[in-house]
């Protein structure tokens, strides 16, 4: 066999390999994590590669911790407007009796 | 029963000497950043020696043919790292799969240490060894399955000797990782005690 044959095969054999590896990763990410199977958080507080599994839960959830914070925080501002308004009333209306 | 006996002593020997006289962490060196990383906690480091058991087992099962009957005739033996790499890769992937879908007590079990197997060159230092040194299947299945008992078992005591030192009061210089590899240092000498024992 000639070896422009033999690259052809080698090359050949690789991009199957290549390909069952990447079909693989595509399908173990894809299924779903089982119940209580995520990971522990707290020992991967001070890990730096975010590339990993463990790390990505942690994004998530100080994703999802900030948005809530947000939350909280427009709906403290909205009590807040609606207490100085209710107060502002209140004194219009002792305005108002005066 | 003649011909089936010196064969089981074969495998037996080869399965003992690959264990201990020639263990992979302690003589080879094979295997050093889980074997450091991993054992802090006994629990933790029985997972990890259990899964690369697994998968060393496995990837023995698949690169031997994969090596024997498909590079070998083709003459193309330059590929075989890539090859064993990308299938050690792709099978820890599809193991990981399964054990995912179909239990996930098992899943839970092994945790963050499944993937990691990809990157522990024991796995691969096996695989590779079956082939350059030209064994034959059986035997190769007996290399695989010594190395992965030894790694195991190496994995275990030292997990062991650092839970004890855990709890110990010595100098301040030594504690965590220092003293660890002293162990390691002393173990490995304990284990050259093995040497000779498969000729």
């Amino acid at each position: 066999m000639s070896k422009v044959w033999l690259i052809i095969i080698a090359v050949a054999i690789f991009i199957v390999l290549i390909t069952t590896f990447i079909v693989t990763f595509i399908l173990f990410r894809k299924t779903p994590e089982p119940k209580g199977c995520q990971p522990s958080i707290d020992q991967c507080k001070s890990c730096s590669i975010k590339g990993c599994r463990a790390n990505i839960y942690l994004y998530q959830n100080k994703n999802i911790d900030s948005s809530l914070n947000k939350d909280e925080s427009i709906i403290n501002t909205n009590e807040s407007i609606n207490d100085s308004l209710g107060n502002s009333s209140e004194t219009i209306d002792t305005s108002k009796q005066h | 029963m003649t011909q089936s006996a010196p064969f089981i002593y074969t495998f037996l020997l080869a399965i003992v000497s690959s264990m201990l006289a020639d263990n992979v962490v302690l003589n080879r060196f094979y295997g050093i950043c889980s074997f450091v990383g991993v054992s802090n906690k006994v629990k933790s480091s029985f997972s990890m020696g259990l899964a690369v058991c697994f998968v060393t087992i496995l990837a023995s099962l698949v690169c031997w043919p994969i090596f024997n009957f498909i590079l070998k005739p083709l003459s193309i033996e330059f590929m075989d790292t890539l090859t064993y790499i990308l299938v050690i890769a792709s099978l820890v992937q599809v193991v990981g799969l399964f054990i995912k879908k179909y239990s996930p007590s098992l899943y839970k079990a092994f945790g963050i240490y499944l993937p990691l197997i990809t990157t522990n060159c024991a796995v691969l230092g096996v695989v590779q060894t079956n082939t350059d040194t030209g064994l034959n299947f059986g035997l190769s299945m007996a290399n695989a399955l010594g190395t992965s008992i030894g790694y195991l078992l190496v994995m275990v005591l030292f997990s062991c000797v650092r839970e004890r030192l855990e709890t110990t009061t010595g100098n301040k210089v030594f504690k965590g990782i220092p003293i660890a590899l002293v162990c390691a240092c002393i173990m490995a000498m304990a284990f050259m005690g093995f040497s000779g024992i498969g000729e």
